[in-house]
């Protein structure tokens, strides 16, 4: 069976969000998650990508009054999330007391997340949005395709490869932690 | 049985299948296969289980996410600000003619900054209300100031004090020097020589009654409406209050505009525009930075101070917010104490700490610390990613974890301030 007889979800899917009066309050409700999970995709540390979540929102927020045509507050939010990280990297000041061999965080929830995370990290650069976005705007992939501006085909079959990548390296690390 | 070439080639459909993004004929189809081939079973299930997992973990990241958005949310107002585009510009004339060369310097690098920043405005701090202001004013225990009165534009009398828990020093430009301690009021000229001893100006007062005091009463908050007062001026990292003169001052004062620090919220200048006279006013120009000169006079009573917050936490158990009192720019420190197996060491309690600032940001600070009980730690971090004005601080985390009489409780003693 090839990627032809994958499901055409999302033909009839809702149509794209167009908000006339864009509230900043709207615009964290709505975008939050699809903010995170491009964070998640480019930074590899769950921490930062919450702060950088925060700082994108933040700058969107001050900054709703220049952005022109609401339709277009997805691939808006997401070319700000994208220099953000970029720039995170660029000029990140590292934490002095903690060094950088730290062994994973021991809350079971953050373990989970921050294990996941790492696994996210290692999927080749295109897949890696695909999956965070996919799991946090409610596992579409109209959704996803929506927001990355491409078709919903390519968003399901990276999103294919990208889970039996994803299932391969958790498994490598059930296998090392053994 | 299939071959494994053909199991090979379906390993797409069946994560296809767990992800829910197969046609279902094609799923009805590769489910028939499934049940009778023990390879391609042995998949689907390890998908199956191992999305339950990422689900949950996902589910987790949803839930952290919206409580990071309620703070954000609850932050600003409902709708955005429109820009705008007002400059406002002080009279520099006055202050490059003051034979004051030093506190005119002081004057003019903040008055530069205010002639060179435009106003951008649709900052979100447009809604910060006057009260706010005065809460954050009260909290000070330290102020540093200068005093300069302005008539014809030009200094006619300066004063530098600093003023610290109720206690005040403060020098004149012509020598004369003010002592009060909170009960007594001591004058000196400037060969030391007492001119005046009387009863305290000052009482003792604290806080918010000392700007009070400074503006001879015209910051006294009379009504709510004056604390509910938005800034008239918001600035990239500024803002502008204007009030009215009161009534009782009418005849004096024209009106007062206060600048705030955006990030502290605290006075920095306040201008009283005076009517009595012509071309006058008086300017007040605060900072908070501990001194360097009168440290005999603000000597610490007690070299200890108290902790900023203190809760009791059980190990192992739930994050616990402790909020934290008398320092600007900190809302609380979220700390978690439990039990950590570290190999060759056995195991030990440890604690993870994040820091919550005022303006809502979470930044994890420390990870994984082995405790000491009774021993005081400190640390500290370095970000500028988490104040408006994107100004590098660090962040300053001391704690003392003491043992209490219940196993498994340990009383928590924290401070946490901004090093700016």
């Amino acid at each position: 069976m090839t990627e032809g007889s994958l499901r055409e979800a999302g033909k009839n899917a809702k149509a794209p969000d167009v908000d006339t009066a864009l509230t900043p309050e709207m615009l964290v409700r709505k975008y939050a998650s699809v903010v995170l999970g491009l964070c998640m995709a480019h930074t590899k540390n769950f921490h930062d990508s919450e702060d950088i979540m925060q700082q994108v929102l933040l700058k969107a927020i001050t900054r709703l009054n220049t952005l022109r045509d609401p339709a277009r507050v997805r691939p808006w939010l997401i070319r700000i999330a994208r220099r953000m990280c970029i720039d995170f990297h660029n000029k990140r000041t590292p934490l002095r007391e903690i060094p950088d061999d730290l062994p994973a965080p021991s809350n079971p929830d953050d373990e989970h997340i921050e294990s996941l995370h790492r696994a996210i990290c290692r999927l080749p650069e295109g897949c890696r949005e695909v999956v965070a976005l996919y799991y946090l705007d409610g596992r579409k992939c109209a959704s996803v395709a929506r927001t990355l501006g491409i078709s919903q085909d390519a968003v399901r079959s990276r999103l294919v490869r990208a889970r039996l990548r994803l299932h391969q390296i958790l498994t490598e690390k059930d296998y090392e932690r053994q | 049985m299939s071959d494994n070439n053909h199991c090979n080639n379906r390993r797409e459909s069946i994560a296809a299948l767990v992800l829910g993004e197969l046609q279902a004929d094609a799923a009805e189809e590769l489910k028939e296969h499934i049940s009778t081939c023990q390879t391609c079973r042995s998949l689907y299930q390890d998908l199956s289980a191992e999305e339950q997992t990422i689900k949950s973990a996902f589910a987790t990241i949803t839930n952290r996410s919206s409580t990071l958005q309620h703070r954000l949310v609850h932050q600003y107002p409902k709708e955005p600000h429109p820009p705008s585009t007002r400059t406002i510009r002080l009279n520099l004339n006055a202050i490059v003619k003051s034979p004051i060369t030093k506190l005119a310097a002081a004057a003019v690098i903040i008055i530069a900054v205010f002639l060179v920043l435009h106003f951008t405005g649709g900052s979100d701090m447009a809604s910060v209300a006057w009260g706010e202001v005065t809460a954050r004013a009260d909290q000070v225990d330290f102020v540093h100031f200068y005093e300069l009165k302005f008539r014809q534009n030009r200094v006619n009398s300066s004063l530098e004090g600093w003023f610290s828990k109720g206690q005040l020093l403060a020098k004149k430009d012509d020598g004369t020097t003010f002592l009060d301690d909170g009960k007594t009021e001591t004058v000196l000229d400037k060969l030391g020589q007492q001119i005046r001893k009387g009863a305290s100006e000052l009482g003792g007062i604290k806080g918010i009654k000392f700007f009070e005091k400074m503006t001879q009463g015209l910051m006294q908050y009379e009504n709510e409406n004056l604390l509910r007062q938005v800034p008239s001026h918001v600035g990239d990292d500024f803002l502008i209050y204007q009030f009215r003169a009161p009534k009782r001052m009418e005849k004096w004062v024209e009106g007062i505009s206060v600048t705030v620090g955006m990030n502290s919220l605290l006075p920095v200048q306040m201008k009283i525009r005076r009517k009595d006279q012509e071309d006058a006013y008086d300017l007040y120009i605060f900072d908070y930075e501990e001194p360097e000169k009168p440290a005999a006079f603000f000597e610490p009573r007690s070299v200890t101070k108290p902790p900023q917050g203190r809760a009791e936490l059980v190990i192992d158990s739930e994050e616990t917010m402790i909020a934290i009192s008398d320092s600007p720019g900190i809302e609380a420190v979220a700390i978690r104490l439990y039990h950590k197996y570290f190999e060759n060491v056995g195991e030990l309690n440890v604690l993870d700490a994040a820091v919550i600032t005022s303006e809502g940001f979470r930044r994890g600070i420390l990870q994984q610390v082995p405790c000491e009980l009774n021993k005081e730690s400190q640390f500290s971090t370095g970000t500028s990613e988490h104040w408006p004005d994107k100004k590098f601080r660090h962040i300053e985390v001391k704690f003392v974890i003491r043992p209490t009489e219940k196993e498994n409780v340990y009383l928590v003693e924290v401070s946490c301030w901004l090093d700016r």
